[in-house]
């Protein structure tokens, strides 16, 4: 009897196990997911080194909820092929670099490069970039120093607690609208001259609430905030 | 309190079971899903519901990757103006089930995802709401539509639409399988393809052309769509020899009939209920079967505010019991044979000309016995027509006989209602003078081999086509028929060439609405299975050069234009969804009110002739009323009207038209012989709740079988069965025959020359079961605290007034709230919220068309699930609408017969979630997966729900939703994780659904959610535009945008000069079931008849409220309800304790 007892108390000490620290764990397991894409496109080098916009690619994130991959056509912008007669058409950046080839492929057939996704949220929940971009809430919040990777991998939890956590607390996550995308920008590059914001140089804390004041920042935590 | 009501004494009932308390209805009532809700369908059943899910179960194991690859596929070139995600909204305007649609499309990344109607369209703008006098009319302008419309995006992604071109050269092998898109999807290409037909069809017009068309025929439909028409008078010309065949299953043209008889031709009729204070519709279904039923609507709601002073009234005589009957102010019911001796005597009472006065000592309406009500009947509203001359309208339906629409115009003539209510339009016919055979004929000629070549553009003739005439006969006898189909259904089994058509949402093409106003049609979408559009198939035809179908229906505008065409007008036509100024002249042709009288119709004659085959009682003028205590057998008639629902058929593979509920019967998947208390009597058939007796309905050779209904309030000797059921070839929905049946074909019983109304019927009773699926005793509310609890409950939920009594007595909707104190056990929540979302529904203006249950399901993802699990109480729309029988208590107590109530009235009620303030619901969850926004929407996370159904259980309105099974398996979803849609068969179907909402797997609970998805999308949106504050309007819900009646209004009840905060203040206004203290979002606003006095019943006369009102005194009213006011629109107050 008693080893019955010890029996059911181990199998389900096994089973809470995982339950408890797998399962339920409020931090995802994407963390670190660096998918090889099609094209070995450099956010390094694009968004830090020659300091591009993040929205000369990503077009709709201050509009509605989708980022959106570049379209072949931006890419071409740049790096648009030779002519068949040879000569550059367009800007012709690195025209016949092996990294390109699948821009090249794509423009000529007509067929979309196929990105892999990085950042994915269940299919439950409803997030808007243009909400959190257009309130102040920068991409690094999120996405971490992308400006700085080689490759882009998955920094943030992403996790729904990690979500409630800042929409509880904005207050550190907040910057002016015109800074979203200046990755590395913090309170420190305040000016401190700056009639509005001067005496916030170096005060993340004070610049958040006022700015959570002023822009009627009212982030909710209920439900249907994210689960329609 | 005393309640006004005993329990004896049942006032309002939802179906004749109620009445008896049959077992089957009080297990509804006691359990909220019946008994064995649970388990899996079983046996036949089985497979059946397996075929509707989809039968792809494909239990894969959990996937072996730490992460999900999911891949981006970016445009190439990003078409301009487009953010992704975000709605585009076109115009678009086209013939569907026999209506015009002008219609909005909603498209989502290039895919069309719902349709609902254009407000900027003439129709509706020329009829925008009044009563309003602030201004914010604008805001409001929504249009409306129906629920076919709503449906129509289902169709277009329907898998079983045709795939590609098939070639029958031997038409007598077996059919064989239908063939669909998911075939084609799989095969990849079928054996022939359009390229193999353009020869084909080259090589035939040769032929053809060098004989002059001789033995060519065109089987099309007759439609207002000028392009079409244009083509084809071309092609008549190309071969002058050819045959036109015009053919309608619907048949339309008896108006047009009674108009040429009065010397009128060539024109259009054009309805202005708006205009009318007095309507009188005869046999006519305004707000469900008639072609302008949307816009009908419309006009009819604007004049349905008694506060504005401006309550129409709408009298309805009819066989059915229709929607039209059900929002009548008063309806008779009268058999549809008797419509022209009724007519005859309306006229001849006008013509008399003095109004009838009641005399001071005659008994009321409750008290006359059956003659003598028809008597009064004939008297009041000849009286109301004198009265109301040029504000009148007498209104005939299309299935009618000619002459009583020849009457019903001349009457119109005489009340000088032409130009004023009723408007003859000039219509310039594109056919005119060319020769046309009818069907009969054609079939006839077939069978001689006349011909050697038909083009078939009408849909599905084979099926729809009356019993009579065997048109597969005659089209084996034709060596090449081509046919435009939609499906490989009955008609394409007897064609040699079967050529996928598109869907109004894929085509080019134009449509004249009712009033003349010019509309294109233009493509949502590249045709998913690669089919073409009628015009490309006629221009190939007429041999056109031009074979693009945009320039050519961008020709039919600029011969419209003539010199004032630009290209902007074309851009403008298509932005708007309409030319300018392109509505019909009104005509100068006078209606001659001397013309000789048409002869009825033998189902009119015969049916009024006396026992020994004497004079016809039409020429007697004498009606031979609905006696329900002498139902003569000898006198039945049938009446075949298109289905509710699938229309004649066509949208028979549609499974939201399918499963919404009929909207009197609330059968779904089926039809039934629709038939009186009395009359199922006479005939010794019956009916428990689902399971119905089948019949044997005979006349003459022709025979039918099918399962009765009974319908308190149809005319006595009427049996009523729609149109579009029994299909043999209709896909995996709508059945394939030896498979699985939907419903019963009436077609058998036609008669070419007896479309609608036929007589001469024999019934007999065959006491085999049949089991229906009706949802009219699903989800009642009345279950609280037992039968005992009913009437009481019933009583409150919905209210009915009328205008009189409104006028005496304001407050007569809160009838429930004196001497009942609210208090509350805990201390109430503190309501905190910059938005107060709620919603009012205004009955007074509700026909219950069903418009809005399906443009939730459209808007919402949600699934059907097939006639078993329906009647087994498990079908999930969100927005059900509960019919609500009431009727004549005095005289049915008179005559001692409770289960066979006199002078049944309807009340319809669009039941929804009510996000309940102090939501029952929320206290019962113990995982917290419903619970409250700020703003005060009840929300749901299914992804948090685990299935205990205890907040169904504890639901008061029973609005609630449980997903038995994985509904959605169809869509490749899989416990709401597994993502399989990209397997093939179902990739298309899942194009329906709206990505802005979850699709919720098995084991969750669901509801209405206030569309919860376009209130977050409005704040976001307002966000975006740099803060600035929602409008009221701003946000609509999906029901809302669908109502063409303006009945719901949704809005923030904190901004006080909201339409939604106006409605909650109005006296009407009620909560239902509001001594729960549960302080619902969504009122109502009671239900107001506008009913003569001579007309009124006892009740009507002395309304019990009234004795309720004197126990309490008058004193209550003013603080009472003003702080009921005040705490609904969300005061921060504590709530009275």
């Amino acid at each position: 009897m008693a080893l019955l007892g010890l029996l059911i108390l181990g199998g389900g000490l096994l089973y809470a196990g995982p339950m408890f620290m797998g399962v339920t764990s409020p931090v995802t397991l994407n963390i670190g997911y660096e998918p090889v894409q099609p094209v070995p496109f450099s956010h390094a080098l694009h968004a830090g080194e020659m300091k591009m916009d993040c929205r000369y690619c990503h077009v709709s994130v201050d509009k509605w909820a989708h980022s959106t991959v570049p379209a072949t056509k931006t890419c071409i912008n740049c790096h648009s092929p030779m002519s068949p007669e040879g000569a550059p058409v367009l800007s012709a950046v690195h025209s016949e670099s092996p990294k390109l080839q699948a821009v090249r492929d794509s423009w000529r057939t007509g067929e979309s490069i196929k990105w892999v996704r990085i950042h994915r949220l269940p299919d439950f929940v409803y997030f808007n970039h243009s909400a959190h971009v257009n309130s102040g809430v920068s991409c690094v919040t999120c996405h971490d120093r992308v400006d700085k990777m080689e490759v882009v991998y998955q920094a943030k939890d992403q996790s729904m607690a990690w979500c409630i956590d800042c929409h509880r607390n904005p207050e550190p996550n907040l910057r002016p609208v015109e800074f979203v995308t200046k990755l590395g920008w913090t309170a420190a590059d305040i000016d401190p001259e700056d009639e509005e914001l001067g005496k916030f140089a170096n005060d993340q804390a004070g610049l958040g609430a006022y700015l959570k004041e002023k822009n009627h920042l009212h982030p909710n935590v209920n439900c249907a905030t994210c689960h329609r | 309190m005393k309640l006004p009501v005993t329990a004896s004494e049942k006032q309002f009932f939802r179906s004749v079971d109620q009445l008896e308390g049959t077992p089957e209805f009080n297990e509804f009532l006691e359990r909220e899903f019946p008994v064995a809700a649970s388990e899996f369908p079983e046996g036949v059943s089985r497979r059946r519901w397996m075929q509707l899910m989809g039968a792809s179960v494909a239990f894969a194991g959990a996937s072996g990757c730490r992460y999900y690859r999911e891949e981006f596929a970016g445009f190439v070139v990003p078409p301009s103006g487009r953010v992704a995600g975000l709605p585009q909204s076109f115009a678009t305007n086209f013939v569907w089930a026999g209506k015009v649609v002008n219609g909005l499309v909603k498209s989502l990344d290039g895919r069309p995802i719902k349709v609902d109607g254009n407000a900027m369209h003439p129709m509706f703008a020329t009829s925008a709401n009044s009563g309003y006098a602030d201004g914010k009319d604008e805001k409001f302008a929504q249009a409306g539509s129906d629920a076919a419309t709503q449906a129509a995006v289902l169709s277009l992604y329907d898998p079983d639409r045709l795939g590609w071109l098939v070639q029958r050269d031997d038409r007598s092998l077996p059919a064989g399988k239908m063939v669909t898109v998911a075939e084609s999807v799989a095969q990849k290409k079928g054996p022939v393809n359009w390229t193999d037909f353009d020869i084909a069809a080259r090589s035939q017009l040769e032929t053809l052309g060098g004989n002059g068309g001789e033995g060519l025929a065109i089987v099309y439909e007759p439609a207002p769509t000028p392009t079409f028409n244009r083509l084809l008078a071309e092609v008549a010309a190309k071969f002058p020899k050819a045959t036109l065949v015009p053919y309608e299953s619907v048949y339309g043209r008896n108006a047009v009939k009674g108009l040429e008889s009065l010397g009128v031709s060539n024109v259009t009729v054009n309805h202005r209920l708006d205009k009318a204070t007095v309507i009188v519709a005869i046999d006519a279904d305004l707000f469900g079967s008639e072609s302008a039923s949307v816009i009908n609507a419309r006009q009819f709601s604007i004049n349905r505010d008694p506060n504005g002073g401006n309550m129409n009234r709408l009298y309805c005589i009819e066989s059915q019991f229709s929607t039209t009957g059900s929002a009548a102010d008063f309806r008779y019911a009268l058999q549809s044979s008797q419509m022209v001796a009724f007519l005859k005597r309306l006229e001849a009472a006008i013509d008399a000309g003095t109004p009838f006065e009641a005399s001071a000592e005659e008994l009321n309406y409750s008290k006359l016995s059956p003659s003598e009500r028809l008597e009064r009947v004939l008297q009041v509203i000849a009286t109301d027509l004198l009265a109301n001359k040029g504000k009148s309208l007498v209104t005939v339906g299309y299935q009618q006989d000619p002459a009583a629409h020849q009457i019903a115009m001349r009457i119109n003539a005489k009340l000088e209602n032409v130009g004023k209510t009723l408007f003859l339009l000039d219509a310039p016919n594109e056919l005119a003078g060319l020769k046309s055979i009818k069907l009969d004929e054609f079939a006839r000629q077939a069978a001689n081999g006349q011909f050697n070549t038909a083009w078939i553009f009408a849909p599905n003739p084979v099926y729809t086509v009356a019993g009579d005439i065997d048109l597969p006969a005659a089209l084996l006898a034709i060596k090449t028929v081509v046919y435009a189909a939609d499906y490989d259904d009955e008609t394409a089994v007897y064609s040699t060439w079967s050529l996928p058509l598109t869907h109004p949402l894929e085509a080019w093409s134009d449509v004249r609405s009712a009033d003349g106003t010019y509309g294109v049609c233009q493509p949502m979408i590249e045709p998913v299975t690669g089919a073409r559009s009628s015009i490309e198939l006629l221009s190939i035809l007429a041999g056109f050069e031009e074979l693009d179908p945009a320039k050519i229906v961008s020709g039919t505008l600029q011969k419209l234009a003539g010199g004032s065409f630009t290209e902007r007008l074309w851009q403008e036509a298509l932005h708007d969804g309409f030319l300018k100024d392109s509505q019909y002249q009104v005509s100068s042709a006078t209606i001659n009110t001397a013309a000789e009288d048409l002869k009825p119709l033998p189902a009119s004659a015969i049916a009024a002739e006396g026992e020994n085959g004497s004079e016809p009682t039409v020429a007697k003028n004498e009606v031979l009323f609905s006696d329900p205590d002498n139902v003569d057998l000898s006198r039945l008639e049938v009446v075949v009207l298109p289905s509710d629902t699938v229309y004649d058929g066509r949208l028979a593979n549609n499974g939201w038209m399918q499963e919404c509920p009929q909207p009197i019967t609330k059968l779904t998947w089926d039809n039934a012989a629709l038939m009186s208390v009395s009359t199922a009597r006479a005939l010794g058939v019956g009916q428990s709740r689902a399971t119905a007796e089948m019949v044997v309905i005979r006349q003459g050779d022709a025979m039918t079988k099918l399962p009765i209904f009974i319908v308190p309030g149809q005319a006595e000797g009427t049996i009523v069965v729609a149109l579009g059921y029994g299909r043999s070839r209709a896909g995996s929905v709508g059945g394939v025959s030896g498979q699985f049946d939907v419903g019963h074909s009436i077609q058998g019983l036609r008669r070419w020359n007896q479309a609608f109304i036929l007589n001469g019927i024999e019934v007999s009773g065959t006491t085999e079961p049949y089991k229906l699926a009706t949802t009219q005793d699903h989800f009642a509310i009345e279950d609280q605290l037992g039968m005992g609890e009913i009437p009481r409950r019933a009583q409150v939920i919905v209210r009915e007034g009328t205008l009189a009594s409104y006028e005496k007595d304001h407050q007569f909707a809160k009838v429930s709230h004196h001497g009942l104190k609210i208090d509350s056990l805990w201390k109430e929540p503190e309501v905190r919220e910059n938005h107060a979302w709620g919603m009012s529904i205004d009955l007074n203006k509700c026909s219950g068309c069903n418009a809005c249950v399906i443009a939730c399901q459209a808007e919402n993802n949600v699934p059907i699930v097939g006639k078993e699990q329906v009647s087994r109480g498990r079908e999930m729309h969100w927005l059900r609408i509960d019919r609500y029988f009431t009727a004549d208590r005095e005289a049915t107590a008179a005559k001692g017969d409770s289960t066979n109530p006199v002078d049944p009235r309807i009340v319809t009620q669009p039941m929804a979630c009510a996000h309940c303030e102090t939501a029952p619901c929320e206290q019962v969850c113990p995982v917290a997966a419903t619970v409250h926004t700020e703003d005060g929407i009840n929300a749901m996370a299914y992804n948090r729900c685990v299935g205990t159904r205890y907040c169904a259980n504890n639901c008061p309105y029973k609005v609630r939703r449980f997903n038995y099974f994985n509904y959605n398996q169809k869509y490749g979803y899989f416990y709401g994780w597994q993502d399989k849609r990209e397997t093939a068969n179902t990739k298309l179907q899942s194009l329906v659904l709206n990505p802005d909402v979850t699709v919720r797997g098995r084991g969750v609970m669901e509801k209405c959610t206030y569309c919860v998805q376009r209130v977050q999308n409005a704040k976001i949106m307002a966000r975006n535009k740099g803060g600035v504050p929602i409008a009221d309007g701003d946000v609509r819900t999906a029901c809302q945008e669908a109502c063409a009646s303006q009945a719901i209004v949704f809005g923030d009840l904190n901004d006080k000069t909201s339409r939604v905060y106006a409605n909650h203040n109005d006296p009407r206004s009620y909560a239902v079931l509001e001594e729960l203290n549960i302080k619902p979002r969504t009122q109502y606003l009671a239900r107001l008849r506008n009913v003569p006095v001579r007309l009124m019943t006892s009740e009507q006369l002395n309304p019990t409220w009234n004795h309720s009102h004197s126990e309490h005194g008058e004193e209550h009213h003013g603080d009472e309800h003003g702080h009921d006011h005040e705490e609904h629109a969300g005061e921060h107050e504590e709530a009275h304790s």
